[in-house]
């Protein structure tokens, strides 16, 4: 408890260090991330410990990283004020002081687009979609508070709170036709990296963890357990697609963060849905791995993408670096779902947890878990495609270099994080360690149960040791190659122009033509992403109507949005208070 | 279906021994007509200068200027291999390049693979790349354009690697009388023969011929 | 446990070994179907050992993970041979370290580094190469994984030796769940290994597709990803026969297992003669229409899935 108090007050300090002196309160905010780190491990009672690491971890990784990234006086501040909002909405059991974090993360981040903007619409969305979300959010907590009178978090014996509340989430989630909300603000609002990765990995894990906490009181509702399953299901296949055919390095992760959001939300939806307790706990388990996983990648891959000179995957202009290479792959093969890092045991555990309640409810039921197990095995497959072509275009077709040590370092370490951590999922899956003495596995396994007998089981850190000291083996085997260096055979010609990220996935662009709406035109192919040309139409509606306010209002002057911030700041204290 | 069943019947069709070898692609002799000295490239106002003293496998175009002075002798086997690299007894991978031919040789070469000759059961294949080529075939003079490309050809070959010049224009200039290439394996005609090309080939990877 | 590590060392020899055999047989019957002699059945591994003894060219700007992401790609094949039933019945040592679906990730896991330790040559040609395979790898890796679940949920269990004894029974062996998984998977395998209507090794009706992915390697890099390739081909090819076409047959103990490998011979030339039709009477897809090939394996698994829950 003590440590908790000494990271709130440590985050809640930064902001101000922040505005007198910028290093000093990324620095405040760093030791506050790494004692939040501490108070999750420590205080390890359920999975909603894990919530803490998982954030403590990002922002921690996120703000040392700031310390080399920032050039701009206001975002220190607004970044550090977003954490402390964070920080005091995981950490609360009261349903107003949490909507109090939730805006308080909310708004610094609004600002910070309007700061940074691009477009007009980018900050405007950004705050639409925002309220809605707290609006649904708060509706959710006020239906609870009728049903419980109480305004802590407690159990509940209707799920119509859980239900509109989840709603709130998944808008911040970027559900499905909400998608706009996550990769929009990021890259038309051309949000700093840094922001970028605590608006992708920390703030839809805040969601997250409300939707989790909410679906952890609330009675197993039948029907909207399976629509979350499958809304979840058809997330990862969209957030997937479309990341694949970005060209832009931003939009391409905001995308791949709907996938993963989707992911979890059916590792949700299993929960909610689960026939037997421990399917259900095993999915639990695997949603808050699940978040770790993403939240650590995402946030490394929103860090690289802060060393790029040129945001648009066409134009490969990241500073080339062994450092920040090994480690930007370590975190694409995590965001691919590939064993022995965290994601892939969060990749395996979700399928598995699918599959395994299709077998346990044996009826036409099945066919929910079945098909959104395929549709997201797809989507498993563009995310691997997709984080290939990240690496590929934004590393490995390069060819300016850097020397830079302290950026790239910070990656690597986050690449080691995931990689190691996949074997530290044992600690997470305690109920459900196996072992196989007898064929050579005397621990280390994790077995996916739905009663007493398992389903399935994979180890992890066999899986990280073995392929390496058989590779290993080989060496010694066959020898190492003798080497010799040449230019790369192009027919002849010297290499010139290097296919570009485009082409990487135009294949699909015209393959799957009537999904993407392809067009063809003059100026060569183009998609559209139907959900939000369909977004946009109505916000333009809505722009329209607001015009006036947003002339007088929303200018981008930053004092009104100060004003707007203290505004919002004192409302919300006066409600907790009184 | 149809194609198997027709490949099943018609049972292996690839020559045992070379068998149908056209005599006007082998080895010139000189038939003693006159004297031989008397017999020059002058005299005959041959293209490439390949009389004298006797045949010139390398120039020669087999235009025929010469005969009936001289005439084939029937055997193919006029292959020069220069190096012999016993390492691809059993593995020979070539890599053609066409750095300026007519197209006469890029076809004799092709029919080495065909079910006749069927190069593969030598161990020899073609390949299409030059990183995974145990040989570099060469075919035609050494245009401007090409020369960069067959250094880097070269260059992007691991070793050991064998230069395999095919065809007269390759190996003498032709009948353009350009430069020479150096090879590692000559293998004179215009073009050679599928038999010529076969037992050069197999020579050069250690072998005894065809 | 003596035993079990001893079926293993067979289990996996007898991978790594006889792997690239199949390959020379199903080539010189092809050969001869084609009406030549054809080479030697003992081609790849006169190759791979000519390979071995070569010089290793590397692009300027490539890095080690150019150079020794064939290693690795090796020790994870050589690892999945551990894990599913590709001679021996039983499991061997170090069989639980992944279930069917954890062998499905093994898969991408190899495709994810031999893509990157290709592209780090940053060939046009093999970057041509990657973007053909990243087109059909949502459908690839989607029907790997939905068809492994086939046979996992009609059992009730990951385990892929329990399901190879599953499906010995004839009622569960006929039944319509199981032949749509039978067929999805050899579609599957089709594509995986580059067989026709999809792919063609050698030069004529080239896909480009993996063959591409090989193009900037020499020397023992190359001589591992051949090696590879074909474990990878007579790993998925075995997982075909021995869980979905011809689950029986198989002896246990240390004898058995030598039996296995001889049993694992006849029911791999089943699959020749199969293959062999196929690449003889087929011509190639547009690449474009994979796509439909993959869509209908992919289909057909998830009807696998279905018949067999309901």
């Amino acid at each position: 408890m003590v440590a908790l108090i000494v990271a709130l007050l440590m985050l809640g300090l930064s902001p101000v260090a922040a505005l007198i002196n910028r290093r000093s309160g990324y620095i405040a905010c760093s030791a506050g991330s790494a004692v939040f780190v501490y108070y999750g491990m420590t205080n390890y009672s359920n999975e909603l410990s894990l919530f803490y690491v998982a954030a403590g971890l990002v922002w921690l990784f996120t703000s040392v990283y700031s310390l080399y990234y920032d050039h701009h006086r206001w975002l220190g501040p607004l970044y550090t004020s977003s954490i402390l909002g964070m920080a005091i909405a995981l950490t609360t059991n009261n349903l107003l002081v949490f909507l109090a974090g939730y805006e308080i993360m909310t708004i610094p981040a609004y600002v910070t687009i309007g700061l940074y903007k691009k477009t007009d619409y980018s900050a405007f969305v950004f705050m639409g979609f925002g309220e809605l979300s707290t609006i649904l959010i708060l509706a959710g907590f006020l239906y609870s508070y009728v049903v419980t009178g109480s305004l802590s978090f407690s159990p509940l014996t209707t799920i119509t709170p859980f239900m509109i509340a989840a709603f709130g989430f998944m808008v911040k989630m970027g559900i499905l036709p909400f998608m706009v909300t996550e990769w929009l603000p990021i890259a038309h609002g051309n949000a700093p990296s840094n922001v970028s990765a605590i608006l992708s990995a920390s703030m839809t894990l805040v969601a997250v963890y409300g939707l989790t906490k909410m679906a952890l009181l609330t009675p197993r509702p039948d029907l909207f357990g399976f629509i979350l399953l499958g809304v979840g299901g058809f997330s990862v296949f969209f957030g997937a697609f479309y990341a694949y055919v970005s060209d832009h390095a931003k939009v391409l992760l905001g995308f791949s963060t709907v996938e993963n959001n989707g992911a979890i939300l059916t590792s949700i939806g299993v929960y909610l849905t689960a026939p037997t307790h421990t399917l259900a706990s095993f999915s639990l388990i695997t949603t808050a791995v699940y978040v770790l996983a993403h939240s650590l990648a995402k946030t490394g891959l929103f860090l690289d993408t802060g060393m790029m000179e040129n945001e648009y995957l066409i134009l490969p202009r990241i500073l080339k670096n062994r450092l920040s290479d090994v480690g930007g792959v370590l975190l694409a093969s995590s965001m691919s779902g590939l064993l022995p890092t965290v994601g892939g045991v969060a990749t395996w555990a979700l399928l598995e947890s699918l599959f395994m309640e299709a077998y346990t409810l044996h009826s036409a039921l099945s066919i929910i878990p079945i098909v959104t197990g395929s549709i997201i095995a797809m989507g498993e497959g563009f995310a691997t495609s997709t984080m290939l072509k990240f690496i590929i275009f934004a590393h490995i077709f390069n060819k300016r270099s850097s020397n830079e040590k302290t950026r790239p370092l910070i990656l690597l370490l986050l690449g080691l994080l995931i990689l190691a951590g996949g074997s530290a999922t044992y600690i997470f899956y305690r109920p459900f360690l196996a072992s196989n003495p007898a064929l050579g596995l005397p621990f280390g396994l994790i077995a996916s149960e739905f009663s007493s007998q398992p389903f399935g089981a994979i180890s992890p850190l066999y899986v990280l040791i073995l392929p390496s000291l058989i590779g290993a083996l080989v060496i010694a085997v066959f020898g190492k190659p003798r080497i010799r260096r040449s230019e790369v055979w192009n027919s002849g010609a010297p290499l010139n122009e290097a296919y570009t990220s485009f082409a990487y996935s135009n294949n699909i662009r015209l393959m799957l033509g009537k999904l993407l709406l392809t067009h063809i035109g003059r100026d060569g192919v183009k998609v559209v992403d139907v959900f939000w040309s369909l977004t946009h139409t109505v916000a333009k509606l809505f722009i329209s109507f607001s015009r006036h306010f947003s002339r007088t209002y929303m200018n981008s002057r930053l004092s009104w949005y100060v004003i707007y911030m203290i505004l919002a700041l004192i409302v919300f204290t006066v409600v907790v208070v009184a | 279906m149809n194609w198997f069943l027709k490949g099943v019947r018609k049972g292996v069709r690839t020559e045992k021994t070379p068998s149908d070898v056209a005599p006007w692609s082998t080895e010139l002799q000189f038939k003693g007509i006159e004297e031989e000295s008397g017999v020059t490239s002058e005299s005959l106002r041959c293209p490439t200068s390949a009389i004298g003293p006797g045949w010139i496998a390398e120039r020669c175009v087999y235009c025929r200027r010469c005969y009936p002075h001289y005439q084939p002798t029937g055997n193919h086997r006029m292959g020069v291999v220069k190096r012999v690299e016993k390492r691809f007894q059993r593995s020979f991978y070539l890599y053609p390049i066409d750095v300026g031919t007519c197209g006469a040789c890029n076809t004799e070469l092709r029919l080495i693979a065909s079910p006749q000759h069927d190069l593969t059961r030598f161990g020899i294949f073609f390949t299409n790349t030059p990183r995974h080529a145990d040989a570099l075939i060469v075919m035609g003079i050494m245009t401007k354009g090409m020369r960069e490309a067959f250094r880097r050809a070269y260059e992007a070959m691991p070793e050991p690697k064998l230069v395999i010049a095919l065809g007269a224009c390759a190996i003498s200039g032709g009948i353009f009388q350009t430069e020479k290439i150096e090879a590692d394996v000559v293998i004179p005609g215009c073009p050679p023969s599928p038999y010529t090309i076969l037992d050069a080939l197999i020579r050069a990877k250690g072998g005894r011929g065809w | 446990m003596i035993d079990q590590m001893v079926e293993a060392l067979i289990q996996v020899l007898g991978t790594i070994l006889v792997a690239p055999l199949y390959s020379g047989i199903a080539e010189k019957l092809k050969g001869v179907v084609s009406l030549r002699r054809a080479q030697s059945v003992l081609q790849p591994y006169y190759d791979l050992f000519k390979l071995l003894k070569k010089e290793t060219v590397v692009p300027s700007s490539a890095s080690e993970l150019f150079v020794y992401g064939p290693y690795f790609t090796f020790g994870v094949y050589v690892l999945i041979s551990f894990v599913i039933p590709v001679v021996y019945p039983r499991p061997v040592f170090l069989t639980p370290t992944v279930d069917f679906l954890g062998g499905a990730l093994l898969f991408s896991l190899v495709s994810f580094v031999k893509v990157l330790s290709a592209m780090d040559s940053k060939s046009n040609y093999v970057a041509l190469g990657v973007s053909r395979a990243a087109s059909f790898g949502f459908l690839a890796e989607a029907t790997l994984i939905t068809v492994f679940f086939a046979v996992a949920i009609s059992t009730g269990t990951n385990n892929p030796y329990v399901e190879s004894a599953y499906a010995s029974n004839p009622s569960h062996y006929l039944a319509l769940d199981h032949l749509l998984a039978t067929v999805s998977f050899f579609m599957l395998w089709l594509f995986e290994t580059g067989k026709l209507p999809v792919e063609s090794q050698g030069l004529s009706e080239m896909g480009m597709i993996d063959d591409s992915l090989t193009y900037e390697h020499s020397g023992k890099p190359l001589a591992l990803l051949k090696w590879g390739g074909y474990i990878k081909a007579y790993l998925l090819g075995s997982v075909w026969l021995n869980v979905f076409l011809l689950p029986w047959g198989g002896q246990v103990g240390v004898l058995g297992a030598f039996f296995d490998i001889g049993l694992m011979f006849a029911k791999w030339m089943i699959l020749i003669a199969i293959v062999l039709v196929a690449e003889t009477s087929l011509a190639k897809l547009r690449l474009f229409k994979i796509q439909d090939h993959l869509a209908i394996a992919f289909v057909l698994s998830v009807f696998s899935l279905l018949f067999s829950v309901i």
